[in-house]
């Protein structure tokens, strides 16, 4: 039993000092980054820069490098800085061979922003399914949530949390006479009020199968958007958007990223190399004029320019000042073989995942060596033969310095009484 | 014997599982009260959007209950084993050491679990009177993390008070701080869900490891 305790107590150390140390350590030697964003301007053809320090001074500049003031920054971007040219008397009338109508801009401009984080993560299956043509001006939040889980569609009445029966009995009834096969597995809409107008719910059926859920005058309006889609589908991110040019941005379980066309659902691959949803995160921007597709990793970011037809016009990659130097990243990897995170950038949830290191495997192996050698230093100060607990060696070997630290905190438990002080 | 061993550790813990229990009691009025002025002032909407959407927990501060209890049922069932040897003297009743340290643990496990069920099932009763199975859930799952706090801060007292060496006593209470800012370290309410299995063994190994301190308080240890 001493010996499972002993071995309990390091496992537990382990985990803890695994998780803690590594935190700490880089919390201490994390350098500061500089902000920088990019962006590719239709006027100059050309992309441009905004960086700000760690004193938080802006600039602005030409790829060349060539720097300029905040104005004519603004003066080259028309479509994101329309009011202030608007405001100036400075918008142009037609940019690229295209009128520009500084009414009717923001429907042609749009913005999704997707994080790794949105991808995954706890949720409570009650879903806000707003009315989406109530006849009044405001969208109002909804008077029940709707519940998909089950074998039926069933509305909670928020005033006292009972099923309104009639009402779940329609929607069940449209969602099979459409194939929707229950329970459904996810849903995700966008439950705000601050937006134009509701699209309701993008609904993953038993099968896999996604479906097109809305509330028109309280009746059910059902339309499968994909059917019999290999890769599946892990996220869909709904954005309504005056313009109404997509649906959203849908995300398969494979890690492919495509835009959900308006109104035929067609999905269509997102023009870029490389693009990781678990880990990266992107913006996608529309104009008039262009497509841009901005991604952003921890040391690089990426502008990618497409004509409305997808079709490439420029691209651009922009490595950033690694925020974590390379001696840094050495001695992390000389003192933690692994870390254990609770928390993932695709993940609202908390686990317990270890990451082995794997920047610089001698550093590591020395790091574990030299683990090693303190561990017998440890005995040989203690008086403890080499022989004893030969467990012990393996957790320092593959443990590291948690391992080593794990053991001497843990200890040795004789396995006999000590003789009373001054009768040995 | 182990029924009197039994009967030992209840006579040290009785008063303080009462006093607990009356807190719990106290703790679930506030909850319902706090959830009757949530529903009274606020409108219905907001409330069920906030539980929903924002995934809100307007009973975190209650979930605190069964961490209180165990530290407070850790130091009042180890603290007096602290004096005059008494934890040596327990040692060499005519039973297996093992036996013994398991049974004096089990039973401040176990009086610790009861009292946070006990506060965890009334915290679910009053939320499942006015919302559906899935927010229920969801308390549960906010929960079961905080449980396993509750458990690890009394295996933590009891380590750090058994404890030989001082330095390890420190290391020992640090390392236990440490796993309760993992099990507290926020999120939606079914944040632990994925691994909650993990969290559950790692509290285990803290349970198990303590037969350590106490055989080291008996047989004595080396640093």
């Amino acid at each position: 039993m001493t010996t499972l305790s002993r071995y309990a107590a390091m496992a537990f150390a382990i985990v803890v000092l695994a998780t803690f140390l590594p935190r700490f350590f880089w919390q201490a030697m994390d350098g500061q980054q500089e902000r920088v964003q990019m962006v590719y301007s239709s006027v100059a053809q050309s992309f441009l820069f905004w960086t700000q320090d760690r004193y938080g001074r802006d600039s602005y500049h030409f790829e060349t490098g060539e720097e300029m003031d905040r104005r004519a920054y603004a003066l080259l971007l028309p479509f994101r800085f329309a009011r202030d040219l608007v405001r100036w008397g400075e918008m142009p009338e037609q940019v690229g061979g295209v009128d520009v109508n500084p009414e009717t801009l923001y429907r042609e401009v749009q913005e999704i922003r997707m994080r790794p984080r949105s991808l995954g993560g706890p949720e409570i299956p009650l879903y806000h399914l707003l009315e989406a043509a109530s006849g009044f001006a405001d969208l109002e939040m909804p008077k029940e949530v709707l519940r998909l889980s089950g074998k039926e569609a069933v509305f909670i009445r928020l005033r006292d949390g009972r099923p309104d029966m009639e009402k779940s009995q329609s929607f069940t009834e449209a969602l099979e006479r459409a194939d929707f096969h229950f329970p459904a597995k996810k849903a995700w809409g966008n439950p705000t009020t601050r937006k134009p107008f509701d699209w309701g719910l993008f609904v993953l059926d038993a099968r896999g199968d996604l479906f097109h859920l809305m509330q028109v005058q309280g009746r059910a309006v059902v339309r499968a958007a994909l059917k019999d889609f290999s890769p599946g589908v892990r996220h869909v991110h709904v954005e309504e958007h005056r313009g109404r040019h997509v649906f959203g941005m849908l995300v398969d379980e494979r890690g492919g990223v495509y835009r959900m066309n308006f109104p035929d659902y067609a999905l269509k691959p997102l023009p870029l190399k490389g693009y990781d949803p678990s880990t990266m995160r992107l913006v996608w921007r529309r104009d008039p004029l262009v497509h841009q597709y901005t991604v952003m990793e921890d040391n690089a970011l990426t502008l990618t320019v497409t004509d409305h037809g997808d079709n490439m016009l420029k691209e651009k990659r922009m490595e950033l000042d690694p925020v974590r130097s390379e001696s840094a990243r050495k001695m992390a990897s000389f003192l933690f073989p692994f870390r254990i995170f609770q928390s993932f950038p695709d993940s609202g949830f908390l686990t317990l995942r270890a990451d082995v290191s794997r920047d610089f495997p001698l550093v590591t192996g020395l790091g574990l060596f030299s683990a090693l050698f303190g561990l017998f230093l440890w005995r040989r100060f203690l008086g403890i033969s080499w022989k004893a607990s030969p467990l012990d060696w393996l957790v320092a070997g593959g443990c590291g310095f948690f391992g080593l630290l794990a053991i001497i905190w843990a200890g040795h438990v004789p396995a006999r009484r000590l003789p009373e002080r001054g009768k040995a | 014997m182990l029924r009197a061993l039994f009967y030992k550790e209840w006579i040290k813990l009785r008063w303080p599982f009462l006093i607990l229990g009356i807190l719990g009691l106290a703790s679930l009025v506030q909850a319902g009260l706090t959830l009757r002025y949530l529903v009274a002032m606020k409108e219905v909407g907001e409330l069920w959007e906030g539980l929903i959407i924002k995934q809100q927990m307007p009973y975190a501060s209650h979930l605190v209950f069964p961490q209180f209890c165990g530290l407070v049922l850790g130091i009042f069932q180890w603290f007096p084993e602290t004096h005059k040897r008494r934890l040596r003297l327990m040692l060499h009743l005519p039973l297996r050491e093992g036996l013994v340290v398991l049974v004096v643990v089990a039973t401040g496990l176990f009086l610790t679990l009861s009292l946070a069920l006990a506060h965890g099932f009334g915290l679910a009763l009053l939320y499942g009177l006015r919302f559906p199975g899935e927010i229920v859930t969801a308390l549960a799952w906010a929960w079961a993390p905080s449980m396993l706090a509750g458990l690890a801060l009394y295996c933590g007292t009891a380590m750090v008070l058994m404890e030989t060496a001082w330095w390890r006593r420190i290391a020992g209470a640090l390392l236990v701080v440490g796993f309760y800012r993992m099990l507290t370290a926020g999120g939606p309410p079914a944040a632990y869900a994925e691994a909650l299995g993990s969290y559950g063994l790692l509290t285990l190994c803290l349970v198990i490891m303590l037969f350590l301190p106490v055989m080291r308080a008996k047989r004595g240890g080396s640093l």
